[in-house]
């Protein structure tokens, strides 16, 4: 084997030389999150010593059914659209083992990629945080505050050529732009139970780790 | 304003500042936005570092930890991003000693001389044998290949991250690649 060749096929091999798994975000954030914040936050549907689940459900200060059907009519709609967003994306081999890559984003314009992957970055750190938002039965200002900064954007990238450019895109930002809407406008009262509701519905359809899919595979397709 | 302009504007990075501010209010939000925004490439670091998903795993929790439990101490001088390596490179290879440690011990209990040793035998296959020939080097000379070598870190970056300086950082990854050519000299030959 020549030098020139040895040197190239050194570099390939230094490449392929204990590729990483995909890192497993959340269950290392729980890990962190209980032992630098404290035990995760119990939501108020598991708060011991209310009786059974079923009923401490509807003990909890008796929302309206306004409240409940809304909570989990966004978290159905960001569901769906999630759902949308992510099927029939055709997966490529990933090249280097880390994550899958694909190839839905074709929108020329640099910038609205960066926006748009930042914000759904944003976005997946703010829904994850839903159990923590719920401390004491209310959501947090801060939280709230959050939800409308990330409005605002979701409603620059629906109006932008990105969106305009990607169906499935704007399926998902539109129905990200409803879920965000919705905990924007949190009520004072029966807040915290709002959130939970969402929270669970969010949980139960992997939504947080499909949005991240799509962020991943809008910020790898340079 | 431009459309562009304005997302250019939203698509700034975050502000990190701001953030460690509220983790420090304790506000766990901030912790996962900022987690969110470092913690792949610390993973990926890392697994690099001990090639173990597990341990990985657990290096890059105390990572993590550690960051927000001295995250008083940060001056904010260099980035929240170098700090952050410099403090996953301390914990991985710290947590390595004690793990080979450990398997030294078993070892010698097992009585089994192939735990926990690099192989020396010739083998045919070019990446095992660069395989090999990386778990061998010194964890310094190891540690500055992996960063700028395979995970394309800067020379800057590896001294802040290592607290070495650059000059420092270059002769070890000219020493690394001098051993790594020489445990390859043999496929020059062939």
């Amino acid at each position: 084997m020549k030098e020139d060749e040895l040197d190239e096929r050194t570099r390939e091999a230094l490449r392929g030389y204990r590729v990483p798994p995909a890192p497993p975000l959340d269950a290392m954030w729980q890990d962190i999150e209980e032992r630098h914040f404290g035990a995760p936050v119990v939501s108020l549907t598991d708060r011991p010593g209310s009786g059974d689940r079923a009923g401490r459900r509807w003990s909890l200060g008796s929302p309206s059914w306004g409240v409940l059907v809304s909570g989990i009519a966004a978290a159905l709609i960001i569901g769906i659209g999630v759902g949308r967003m992510s099927r029939g994306i055709a997966p490529v081999v990933p090249d280097n083992g880390i994550e899958g890559t694909y190839t839905y984003w074709t929108a020329n314009a640099e910038p609205y990629r960066q926006a748009t992957t930042e914000y759904l970055g944003q976005t997946v750190a703010l829904l994850t945080s839903l159990p923590a938002a719920a401390r004491d039965g209310q959501p947090d200002a801060r939280f709230v505050m959050q939800a409308g900064e990330l409005l605002t954007t979701t409603r620059l990238l629906l109006d932008s050529p990105a969106a305009a450019s990607d169906p499935r895109l704007r399926n998902l930002l539109e129905d990200l732009e409803l879920v965000l809407a919705q905990l924007s406008r949190l009520p004072s009262e029966h807040g915290g139970t709002e959130l939970n509701l969402i929270t669970e519905a969010l949980e139960q359809r992997d939504v947080v780790p499909r949005v991240r899919a799509a962020a991943a595979s809008i910020s790898s397709d340079d | 304003m431009p459309r562009a302009a304005i997302l250019r504007e939203e698509s700034v990075p975050l502000d990190e500042r701001a953030l460690i501010a509220r983790i420090l209010d304790g506000d766990r939000v901030a912790g996962r936005q900022l987690y969110e925004a470092h913690a792949a490439r610390v993973h990926r670091l890392v697994y690099r570092l001990c090639g173990d998903a597990e341990l990985a795993q657990d290096f890059t929790q105390d990572t993590f930890v550690r960051a927000f439990d001295q995250l008083s101490r940060f001056r904010g001088e260099a980035a929240f991003g170098t700090w952050i390596h410099r403090i996953a490179v301390t914990v991985t290879l710290n947590g390595m000693r004690k793990v080979k440690r450990l398997r030294e011990r078993e070892t010698a209990l097992d009585d089994d001389p192939g735990l926990g040793t690099v192989s020396h035998r010739a083998d045919p296959d070019l990446r095992s044998r660069i395989a090999a020939a990386i778990d061998a080097l010194p964890a310094g000379a190891r540690t500055t290949l992996i960063m700028h070598d395979i995970e394309g870190y800067t020379h800057a970056e590896i001294a802040e991250s290592l607290g070495i300086a650059e000059g420092t950082s270059k002769s070890r990854l000219f020493e690394a690649r001098g051993r790594l050519r020489q445990a390859l000299a043999a496929f020059v030959k062939e």
